[in-house]
């Protein structure tokens, strides 16, 4: 392939946008403004023969960058699917975009094609800047997995990667499989009664079992199906997942020499659930055997132990709040009623010793207070996650501390971590990362892992929590969490093979670059990172990680100098569009507004809007951005200079119950943007013109509805002066 | 009134080409004998949407390990 660029647009005319729009002056944008060297119109661009019009263009006519006018970006991928590293592509969204989100009437009929040309110069002027990605080659497929932690969930997730093909390395810090589970005399039941099973009281139900460990330790010391090494060692370290992994004064090992591993390719791993349990004393989960209670020894019997169990299983969660999830869980609740444990609720005031133990407590079913005599009090237990130390902590204990204040808690943190008596956190990890050896953490110490929208998913590319290092959970919550914490790794070995990205742009193949000669070793990039992707060099210059990417962009829009780009992706891409996007005269009263907006949630959330029926504000022209962190505070400045009236950014919640698919960009947008009104001050116009929302993939009623507040406020305020 | 709700599972057994284990509330018990038919989410139990996607991600590597095996198999 020659490096001569060809530029090419193809208008797509189905789905009623012929119908709708004047196809051939969207020609003549095309050509005319967009200067592109081939525009061509298709009745319906997505069928076979209309993807083979584009293919052969690219085959025989040396068109490499694409502009394709149709429906949004969001659909037919799989027909546009043009081979990343040949063409570059880009959409103009002209169904859901344009003619969905607008009224189908005859005083309408200017403004939406208006729309329509302004997408269209704004794909042509973006194309120019667009290239297709190279592969970095940076890495390459690598079948180990390792596994951290002997327990149950990591043994698991060691013999479902195994069983799956894959070579799977397991480090255990004790020397000793099993972990808590081990120390289990029985489990609670996985299974449900069977079918046929009477529903009567003395129906015979599931009743605690063998805990099984033994068979899975067996499994993984037998090295399962010659896949599973063990590794006994005391001090690993995890340098930059996409290129080696090499141990520090190992100890003992077993199985394959660790110098063995392979050193290119992805090294993801799956962390394992090595979690310490700690008595919560103002919990207790109470049990009583019997009336009287009749010579139960502690400790003793499996009577004891069942009883226990039950309290094990029923107690946790919040205090008084027994939880028994699922078909197993109500028949366990069951079988613990038919044996003779006795469930009540309430709040414990006193347990006072005696010939037998007597539990003072306010019975909230009966709402009145009660004496409970039992001969044992078993206690509920919370899970504490064995995480390590938050690469994080440290930081924010200083948020929003003045100078003076910053200096007095550091000396006090290095005081403390001087006593040698304080209690340190081991790193479990070692991770050879600018920004921390261990996962970041969330709450209560628990692993950062998007527990519904991307289970698994750290801010460690490559590195998958699994288990109660996630969340708290039981047995076989925490195996069925393993087997799926294999899968992620497995899914990013195989992306990996390939150099492409992982969740959330998988198969995406660019990644971020920067330009040298440009940069002022600022760190921005490298602190605001939320993957710490970033490492600085011997000279302090940013160094990329590929490996580590999730291409967010939040570095782009970091970077205060603007050398940080991506081949399909950068200042450049967006400011083109900006400056592409046509601004009427100010007697024209149109005004323009700019939206930014995230393609996880914001822009999906504008395609559905139109798709049902919502109409969309004919002065709005919607960017995608890959997240609200890659957002350049330069886009904001240029594109008020242009004319535009109002900015509306849409990315996702922050915070601690965060959506955010790149867990922190939206947050990082958010704080940057606190300084946007110095720029509106310095050009002397209002606050209001410019806004960022959190908008969700649900809020389809919502987000058209804050274009709409958007083009009430500048009606209020006025058209900018900026408009030549 | 805001009434709590159950779950039932509206798995169809005798449709599915193998015979499946299910339990006493009809839900598909995970199991070797159901050869390739991998239950996941509410098929296996009345799971929230946290413990279903748990599920479901696992089901898919179950799946996965069967073609991976087959593949192995005919080398």
């Amino acid at each position: 392939m020659s490096d001569e660029k060809k530029f090419a647009a193809y208008i797509c005319t189905g789905c009623g946008i012929g119908d709708r729009l004047d196809a051939g002056q969207l020609e003549n944008v095309a050509t005319r403004e967009g200067r592109m060297n081939v525009v061509k119109q298709h009745e319906m661009l997505c069928s076979k023969e209309g993807v083979k019009m584009i293919q052969d263009d690219i085959d025989n006519d040396g068109v490499t960058h694409v502009v394709i006018a149709a429906c949004s970006r969001r659909a037919k991928m799989e027909a546009f699917a043009f081979p990343q590293t040949e063409v570059a592509v880009t959409r103009a969204n002209l169904r859901e975009g344009v003619i969905w989100a607008r009224p189908d009437t005859e005083e309408a009929k200017e403004t939406t094609q208006e729309m329509a040309e302004d997408y269209i110069r704004m794909s042509c002027g973006e194309i120019k800047q667009m290239n297709p990605p190279k592969p970095s080659g940076q890495q390459g497929r690598n079948p180990n997995v390792l596994v951290v932690g002997g327990g149950i969930t990591g043994m698991t997730a060691a013999l479902e990667a195994a069983d799956a093909g894959y070579t799977v390395h397991l480090v255990e810090k004790t020397g000793q499989l099993g972990g808590h589970v081990a120390k289990l005399h029985k489990r609670v039941p996985f299974r449900a009664a069977p079918p046929g099973t009477p529903n009567t009281p003395d129906a015979n139900l599931p009743m605690p079992e063998e805990t099984g460990i033994g068979e899975i330790i067996k499994a993984v010391e037998g090295g399962h199906q010659r896949r599973v090494r063990r590794h006994r060692h005391r001090e690993h370290r995890l340098h930059r997942p996409g290129h080696r992994f090499h141990p520090l004064r190992s100890q003992r090992t077993e199985g394959v020499q660790l110098r063995r591993l392979p050193r290119r390719g992805h090294q993801p791993g799956v962390r394992g659930a090595d979690q310490r349990r700690r008595r919560r004393s103002h919990q207790a989960s109470l049990r009583r055997q019997g009336s009287e209670g009749r010579g139960l020894r502690p400790g003793r019997g499996p009577e004891f132990r069942r009883g226990g169990q039950a309290a094990l299983r029923l107690g946790r969660g919040r205090p008084g709040d027994l939880r028994t999830p699922g078909a197993p869980g109500e028949d366990f609740y069951r079988s613990g009623q038919k044996n003779g444990v006795i469930f009540t609720k309430g709040d414990v005031k006193e347990v006072v010793p005696g010939d037998t133990l007597t539990v003072k407590m306010h019975d909230k079913i009966l709402d009145e207070d009660a004496d409970v005599h039992a001969d044992l009090v078993v206690l509920d237990v919370g899970m504490v996650p064995n995480s390590g130390p938050d690469p994080y902590a440290a930081n924010e204990s200083l948020e929003g501390m003045s100078d003076e204040e910053r200096e007095e808690e550091l000396e006090a943190q290095a005081e403390a971590a001087a006593d040698e008596n304080a209690v340190t956190v081991e790193s479990i990890l070692n991770l050879d990362y600018r920004q921390g050896t261990d996962l970041p953490q969330l709450k209560w110490g628990f692993t950062d892992s998007h527990f519904i929208c991307f289970p698994y998913e750290t801010r460690r590319t490559g590195i998958y929590a699994a288990g109660p290092v996630r969340r708290p959970m039981d047995i076989r919550q925490a195996m069925d969490d393993a087997t799926g914490a294999a899968m992620k790794a497995i899914q990013e070995i195989e992306n990996a093979a390939q150099g492409r990205a992982a969740h959330p742009r998988v198969g995406d193949l660019s990644y971020p670059t920067f330009r040298r000669e440009g940069c002022t070793q600022c760190k921005r990039c490298t602190v605001e990172c939320p993957f710490g992707a970033i490492d600085e060099d011997e000279e302090r210059y940013p160094q990329y990680n590929e490996s580590r990417c999730r291409r967010c962009g939040t570095c782009m829009g970091a970077c205060p100098v603007r050398v940080i780009s991506f081949e399909n992706y950068s200042v450049n891409t967006v400011g083109a569009q900006i400056k592409e996007c046509s601004i009427p005269e100010e007697w024209d009263e149109k005004p323009r507004i700019l939206v930014l907006a995230c393609e996880n949630d914001a822009y999906p959330a504008l395609d559905q809007a139109a798709i049902s029926g919502e109409e969309i504000s004919p002065w709005a022209r919607v960017i995608p951005v890959r997240c609200l962190g890659s957002v350049s505070l330069s886009w904001v400045t240029d594109s008020l200079n242009n004319g535009f009236d109002g900015i509306i950014m849409m990315g996702c919640k922050r915070g601690d119950d965060y959506q955010c698919h790149f867990v922190r960009g939206s947050a990082m947008a958010n704080e940057r943007m606190a300084k946007v009104g110095d720029t509106l001050e310095s050009l002397n116009l209002e606050p209001e013109r410019v806004v960022v929302h959190e908008v969700a993939i649900t809020d389809i009623e919502r987000a058209p509805a804050l274009i709409k507040d958007m083009e009430e406020t500048i009606e209020k305020i006025g058209l900018s002066p900026f408009k030549f | 009134v805001v009434l709590a709700i159950g779950m039932q599972p509206s798995v169809d057994a005798d449709s599915l080409p193998v015979q499946v284990q299910l339990n006493r509330e009809g839900f598909i018990e995970p199991s070797d004998e159901n050869g390739g038919v991998f239950p996941a989410g509410v098929a296996t139990d009345a799971l929230d949407v946290n413990r279903a996607v748990q599920n479901a991600t696992g089901a898919a590597l179950k799946a996965i390990q069967v073609v991976n095996r087959v593949a192995r198999a005919e080398g």
